[in-house]
């Protein structure tokens, strides 16, 4: 496509402050899972599970790709990254980040996020939902590492965990 | 089926549980059961979650829960805050002490309180470490000055001790030190039976130099001789100044003969020198005495000996000046009083 309307910028985004002086910069997480939901459904009723799942990944890959260059680009410390990402993460309510495995020269993580944004308190519907955060996962570490990765979520509150685990493989 | 029927599988049930939890090993399904699907999961949930309870039981905290729900939830909950614990022990092994554990209760309190003290103490043994290479390095600071200080100390003792045992016009041996060399030599020269001669000095007519050309021409005069002297001898020879124009010089291992030859050279050498004065060329004679006649110490002290030694080469001295100057005269010995002149 070379007419775009919605290549993403930050500057979409708006001044919140300016806009919402009384309602402030915050909105209730139903809501953001309301617009997630709905989204999903119509998309899955247009393109299918498949592509809406993929759509979702790609979609988290940019935001985390996006975030990166805003608030980690220039971080170079591996530990100091994870310690900023998580603190990043609570302050923006998106999860409680911990890592459980970490090898840099291998490229081999595996993260858990609790209180997940997306799934955390959800039924129990039997297989991993959270295909936005795999994508942004994988977005924060290629862009920190330089090197393209696989990121699956292999336990989610959705299947009946407490917590999501993500592996992320360097992809070699 | 009777009710009685129907309780005892429940039974057989009930226990293949309770087996399941208790036993260290646990039972297969009744084969009569086997084709139960619930029961199948059931004891394979049952049979995973041992698996996981032996090995974190044991420290390992690898194996996958292969069942949801929610003990498997509990589960994983337990094993990534267990896991995240690890990874956050090692980065404070790794010098990390901003980590912190949450939602483990005691646990979490007790390691976040552990950590803010290894922090605490390895602040201070850093503040202590550095004090201590402060210090140290005062203390360095404070011995190199110290060396310097001694360095200097003894750079001036040894500036003192060059000046008090010279002429600081001609840079010789002052009189007093010349006597102290002497005497050493004499008593040496007389231990050993080694001959040792003496020459004594006088530039001719040098008030004329003063008075004609000035005190500073005298100077340079004086500063030539001294440079041809330093020049001429032996490294064992010891030249000095002995007072106004009069030099000394100490021979060890010379005889008369010798000597007399070195005063000779030593005559020439002036006699051909120049002195570049303000307004013109001075040049200059000087006269020499020769002796290398030394008295037996068994009868007098090494002072008067030497006294005597220099005497007898200043009264050949005084003949080379009554004999008309620019000359070299020996002590003659045979005469018993007096020199006579070198041919």
């Amino acid at each position: 496509m070379t007419d775009r309307r919605y290549k993403f910028s930050w500057d979409l985004l708006g001044d919140i402050a300016l806009g919402r002086p009384n309602l402030g910069a915050s909105t209730s997480l139903e809501v953001y899972r309301l617009m997630q939901f709905t989204f999903r459904d119509v998309m899955e009723q247009h393109l299918g599970t498949e592509k809406t799942n993929q759509i979702f990944y790609e979609a988290g890959k940019l935001a985390g790709t996006e975030l990166y260059k805003k608030a980690f680009s220039a971080i170079k410390d591996f530990h100091e990254f994870i310690k900023s990402l998580q603190k990043t993460f609570r302050d923006m309510g998106i999860g409680i980040v911990r890592v459980e495995e970490a090898d840099l020269e291998k490229g081999s993580f595996v993260l858990t996020v609790s209180e997940d944004l997306d799934c955390s308190g959800l039924p129990e519907l039997g297989y991993e939902i959270c295909t936005y955060d795999e994508g942004f996962i994988a977005g924060l570490l290629e862009s920190f590492t330089g090197n393209p990765f696989e990121v699956k979520e292999i336990d989610c509150w959705c299947t009946g965990d407490r917590t999501c685990r993500f592996t992320a493989e360097a992809i070699k | 089926m009777s009710l009685a029927e129907e309780f005892a599988i429940v039974d057989e049930l009930s226990k293949l549980v309770l087996d399941m939890l208790m036993l260290s090993k646990p039972p297969d399904v009744p084969e009569r059961f086997a084709s139960i699907d619930s029961l199948q999961t059931l004891h394979a949930n049952l049979l995973s979650l041992r698996d996981f309870l032996s090995a974190a039981a044991n420290g390992d905290l690898s194996p996958n829960i292969n069942f949801k729900g929610y003990i498997g939830g509990t589960l994983k909950m337990l094993q990534a805050n267990l896991r995240h614990m690890t990874w956050q022990t090692k980065m404070v092994a790794a010098g990390d002490f901003t980590q912190r554990i949450e939602f483990m209760g005691d646990f979490a309190n007790s390691f976040n309180a552990m950590v803010i003290q290894l922090d605490l103490t390895l602040k201070e043994v850093m503040r202590k470490d550095a004090e201590l290479k402060k210090t140290n390095t005062e203390l360095l600071r404070e011995i190199t000055i110290r060396r310097q200080a001694e360095a200097a100390l003894l750079e001036s003792e040894e500036a003192f001790k060059t000046m008090a045992i010279t002429d600081s016009l001609t840079g010789l041996y002052n009189r007093r030190h010349f006597n102290h060399r002497a005497e050493t030599e004499i008593s040496r020269a007389l231990r050993h039976k080694r001959p040792l001669s003496v020459i004594m000095l006088d530039i001719d007519f040098f008030k004329r130099v003063n008075d004609t050309y000035g005190h500073h021409s005298g100077d340079l005069v004086l500063q030539m001789v001294a440079n041809i002297l330093k020049e001429s001898l032996r490294s064992s020879d010891i030249p000095a100044r002995y007072g106004g124009e009069e030099f000394i010089i100490l021979l060890p291992d010379a005889t008369a003969v010798n000597a007399a030859t070195i005063a000779e050279t030593l005559r020439k050498r002036i006699e051909t020198a120049t002195v570049k004065g303000e307004k013109c060329t001075i040049k200059i004679t000087s006269s020499f005495g020769v002796n290398d006649h030394l008295a037996k110490a068994s009868s007098k002290s090494t002072e008067k000996i030497l006294s005597e030694f220099i005497d007898k080469a200043d009264q050949a001295l005084y003949l080379a000046k009554k004999s008309g100057r620019n000359k070299v005269t020996v002590y003659n010995n045979t005469k018993g009083d007096g020199g006579s002149l070198l041919v």
